[in-house]
């Protein structure tokens, strides 16, 4: 009897785990074939009209180099760009900085919660008609849809380009990082879409609005400089955690060129990779003058409140002093690898020496960047983006 | 000596300065007084609930299954309720009410499958063979933990997995505690009662049954009640493992194995254990290092060194 | 003391999940306060018989009864207090010391909840002292001597006070010496109006101290009755299938293999 109620038991994990494998794929795989030939047609007509920015030079070949030195050469620019690999929000949102995207990229890998579906349905009118590709695809699933050249984080690059080598897909990446670094991806970006002087217009905006802020700082004394704490907290799964980002991280520049002091950054996050949870007790012996609330599941600012109204937190100085802030964010947090740094960094700096950067309108860059970077109109920033900007 | 290691992890932490907080400032700082009381004292109560209820599993489980090498996380016991847990969770909201029940019906059934594929296995001592189904049940269930992490994760950073392979108390409040209390309260004392008959149930069949016992259902039921509350206090702290193997072990060197006496020492030197680890991980660096890997690396230690003497001994004795 | 209690076994049947049947129609009854030998070859059914007679095997027909009432009618506890049982071996991993080992014996005397109290522990002391095991008290089992282990699980068998005891094969892996022990304490049991039914491949032992004897063979009582009676060389060689002589030397049968 025992043997025959475990068969079973074996049998019915084993039927599980095969329907849970196949349902994802399976839906993925209904709608890919449609949209492909959906996207087919939509790509040939495309190409039928004549590019709205036709590229500088005219030559057959395209050499692109991305921050980690990969080179690939290309006989033409390309018209079919697929997105792939972790962290596509931030791919994304970079990419897309450049009209040609929208044209260009045939298919792209969702990523299942994070308001990235809703953003590029605003910035992109073809977003709908784009295949979607499931998380962590494969090659298998990339191959088919025929790209010309794929895009994807940095850290993916060498194990897609294994698989994708092989069959002629030529693989680039996206770092992000810090903002030196951001600059040559955004030249790499200008060398793919023909588009350098587009590369070059966004870079200086950028530069633009860092130099705002290093002209702000300009004499800030050591004296001058409130100690800081970036903390994300996040209450999945029933636990309640506390985390300092690592010090490599951007939080820890956006502090520093804002003109404050990262106290978690020497002790507890020298040579992490990754969050690191720490305690109350930390926090209290950190004691900070400001406390930045990361949250990047809900709205930082409710955070930040409910935080304020906690007893151990009330008394904290930065508690005391009122200098507690949910870290800025819209459709994803302003700390992260993603264009939206530069509103990050520049935030941060208003928070950190308010009458330094007094003349700085936080409302007003948002509304600038987004018609920069997106080509949106302000009708639409008005109505789809200030709403859910959370920047105290 | 609990009352002393308590006593004294009450001041230690990383507040104001790592380690120590004099006397002075707990009775004077109304922050340092709202520290201690909030969170020093539920994470010493709850790792000292954690301590008990492993080691007296690990001991109920090593005497019943005649096996001085099992503990609750070998057995797929911790890791059943770390699944049930995390399933409840995900997918019946936070409550801990459900969590807890969850985390026990898993934590049961990880413990059934272990000893039915034991019985299945046809080569090998019984040791081994429970070992091994062990093995390949905790496997199971981890690696269904790590499926329910990565279903719904949107970021699918997998460091909140940690929290549950490695353990950790940062996050326990008083409501964890009073929540976790009575139902662990509960359940030991049942095992502690009955402590005696843990001697009898651990002979044979015939044996128990010789001298009046209803072996099977007394046995069910010790384990019953064991598990339970290992499945409790894992519900929030997650799975640390060792515990429940080596202290066992140890209060059986200090006590004799007459579960009249070891039994309440394995619950007492647990305790202690699991606080003086716990204080490893909240003091040690900035960060919180995961509980289980402090218990692993002291418990794989001690074990090694218990294993060595044990070799010795038998040795010296021809 | 009270008067011992009149077993008997009616037509049992029994066989194990699987097999075939190990006992068959298997009808006995047990002289009170007597000490009776079961001798058989191995794999002749005598450990079933044993765990039929204590109850932990139930038997698909027939009955064991004690007193005319059948044992299963019987709470397990009362059982306990009768019928006590000192198996082969035991093999157990944890090193008890003697005095806590034969102290489990006393379970049929405590609920689940309670542990030793005065009583139990003279009763146990009182154990010891009569197998004159009184200096090896404190030693773990572990570290016993076969002949040492068994007196143990004798004693722990005695502590639960029975009417009736029943041993498996006693004295098998005993030497002489300690086989002498054990058998004088049994008759010294019997003397105290304790029913002693034992197992044994070994005549010899049977004759040093049994009053009846009981052949069996194949899961049923091939002959039964007083010693004098049962032990001849016929019934012998009948039931080893061997030539088996059995010459008086001394006043006393002694079992002779063919040379």
């Amino acid at each position: 009897m025992k043997n025959r109620s475990l068969y079973l038991l074996s049998t019915i994990l084993i039927i599980c785990a095969v329907l849970l494998g196949s349902c994802a794929p399976a839906a993925a795989e209904g709608s890919e074939v449609d949209q492909v030939e959906e996207a087919v047609a939509v790509a040939e007509s495309e190409s039928a009209e004549a590019p709205a920015n036709p590229p500088a030079e005219e030559s057959s070949a395209v050499t692109i180099q991305d921050s980690a030195g990969n080179v690939v050469e290309l006989e033409s620019l390309p018209q079919r760009v697929v997105v792939v690999g972790k962290a596509t929000p931030f791919t994304l949102s970079t990419t897309y900085v450049f009209k040609e995207a929208s044209q260009r990229i045939v298919a792209l890998e969702l990523r299942r919660g994070l308001l990235t579906a809703e953003f590029l349905t605003l910035i992109d009118p073809k977003y709908e008609q784009k295949i979607k590709l499931e998380m962590e695809s494969s090659a298998e699933q990339i191959a088919p849809v025929e790209p010309d050249i794929v895009i994807t984080k940095n850290y993916v690059v060498k194990s897609l380009k294994e698989s994708l080598d092989p069959l002629g897909i030529p693989v680039v990446g996206l770092n992000m990082e810090t903002p030196d670094v951001f600059y040559k991806d955004i030249e790499m970006l200008g060398q793919l879409f023909g588009a350098p002087e587009r590369a070059q217009a966004v870079n200086a905006f950028l530069q633009e609005k860092v130099n705002v802020v290093k002209t702000a700082m300009q004499g800030l004394t050591e004296a001058d400089k409130p100690s800081v704490l970036v903390i994300q907290y996040s209450d999945q799964d029933g636990e309640v955690a506390f985390k300092v980002p690592p010090a490599s991280y951007i939080q820890t520049t956006m502090v520093i060129d804002g003109g404050g002091v990262p106290v978690w950054a020497e002790q507890a996050a020298e040579g992490e990779s990754n969050w690191i949870v720490v305690n109350f007790e930390q926090i209290a012996a950190w004691d900070p003058d400001v406390i930045l609330v990361v949250d990047y599941n809900g709205n930082p600012q409710e955070t930040a409140a409910m935080l304020k109204q906690n007893d151990l937190w009330k008394e904290l100085k930065a508690v005391q002093a009122d200098q507690v802030f949910g870290f800025g964010k819209d459709y994803q947090g302003w700390d992260l690898p993603d264009p939206r740094w530069i509103l990050g960094y520049t935030w941060v700096a208003a928070k950190l020496q308010p009458e330094r950067m007094a003349g700085v309108d936080i409302t007003e860059m948002v509304k600038e960047f987004y018609r920069f970077m997106y080509r949106l109109s302000d009708e639409q920033i008005e109505a789809s983006i200030l709403p859910i900007v959370y920047a105290d | 000596m609990l009352l002393v290691v308590f006593s004294a992890s009450i001041f230690i932490g990383r507040y104001p300065k790592p380690y120590w907080m004099p006397l002075n400032l707990l009775l004077h700082e109304s922050l340092a007084q709202k520290l201690v009381f909030s969170l020093r004292i539920p994470r010493l109560l709850m790792a000292m609930l954690l301590g008990m209820s492993l080691a007296a599993c690990g001991q109920v489980l090593q005497m019943l299954f005649r096996n001085p090498i099992v503990e609750p996380g070998f057995l797929g016991v911790s890791q059943g309720a770390a699944f049930g847990a995390s399933f409840a969770i995900l997918f019946l909201g936070a409550s801990l009410f459900h969590v807890e029940i969850f985390a026990a019906l898993f934590a049961l059934l990880g413990l059934a499958l272990s000893f039915a594929i034991a019985r299945l296995v046809k080569f090998g001592g019984w040791i081994l063979r429970l070992v091994l189904s062990g093995i390949v049940v905790s496997a199971i269930m981890s690696s269904g933990l790590g499926i329910l992490k990565y279903l719904a994760d949107p970021l699918t950073q997998l460091q909140e997995i940690t929290f549950w392979l490695l353990g950790g108390l940062w996050s326990t409040t008083w409501t964890d505690v009073l929540f976790i209390l009575p139902v662990v309260a509960v359940c030991l004392t049942a095992v502690f009662l009955m402590r005696w008959r843990l001697n009898v149930l651990s002979l044979s069949d015939a044996t128990a049954f010789s001298l009046g016992t209803a072996a099977n259902r007394e046995r069910v039921f010790l384990l019953a009640c064991a598990v339970i509350a290992v499945a409790a206090v894992t519900s929030v702290s997650g799975i640390v493992n060792w515990v429940g193997l080596i202290v066992p072990h140890v209060s059986r060197r200090i006590f004799g194995s007459n579960a009249q006496f070891s039994l309440p020492g394995a619950m007492l030197i647990g305790a202690i254990f699991s606080i003086l680890c716990d204080v490893i991980a909240r003091t040690l660096l900035a960060g919180e290092i995961p509980l289980g890997i402090i218990t692993s690396f002291l418990g794989a230690a001690i074990f090694i060194i218990l294993m060595s003497r044990q070799n010795l001994k038998a040795a010296s004795h021809d | 003391m009270i008067d011992a209690p009149k077993l008997t076994l009616s037509n049992v049947e029994f066989c194990y999940a699987q097999g075939a049947a190990v006992l068959n129609s298997f009808s006995l009854d047990i002289v009170p306060a007597s000490i009776t030998a079961v001798l058989g070859p191995n794999g002749a059914g005598k450990t079933t018989l044993l765990n039929t007679v204590l109850g932990f095997l139930k038997p698909q027909s027939g009955a064991v009864l004690l007193d005319g009432v059948n044992i299963s009618q019987y709470s397990r506890s009362q059982l306990s207090r009768m019928i006590g049982l000192v198996p082969q071996a035991e093999h157990i991993p944890f090193n008890f010391t003697v005095l806590e080992y034969i102290l489990l014996g006393r379970t049929p005397y405590m609920g689940i909840f309670s542990m030793p109290g005065e009583k139990d522990y003279q009763v146990a002391e009182s154990v010891l002292n009569l197998l004159h095991i009184a200096h090896i008290k404190h030693r773990p089992i572990t570290e016993l001597s076969g002949g040492e282990q068994q007196l143990v699980l004798l004693a722990r068998a005695l502590a639960q006070q029975p009417k009736i005891l029943l041993l498996d094969e006693p004295t098998t892996h005993l030497d002489l010496g300690n086989t002498v022990v054990i058998l004088n304490a049994l008759k010294d049991l019997a003397r105290r109006k304790v029913t002693v039914i034992f197992t044994t491949h070994d005549p010899q032992a049977a004759i040093y101290c049994a009053d009846q004897v009981v052949l069996m063979k194949q899961g049923h009582v091939l002959s039964a009755g007083r010693l004098q009676k049962i032990l001849t060389s016929a019934q012998l060689s009948r039931l080893y299938g061997v030539e088996i002589s059995v010459q008086e030397v001394a006043g006393h049968p002694v079992v002779l293999l063919p040379r």
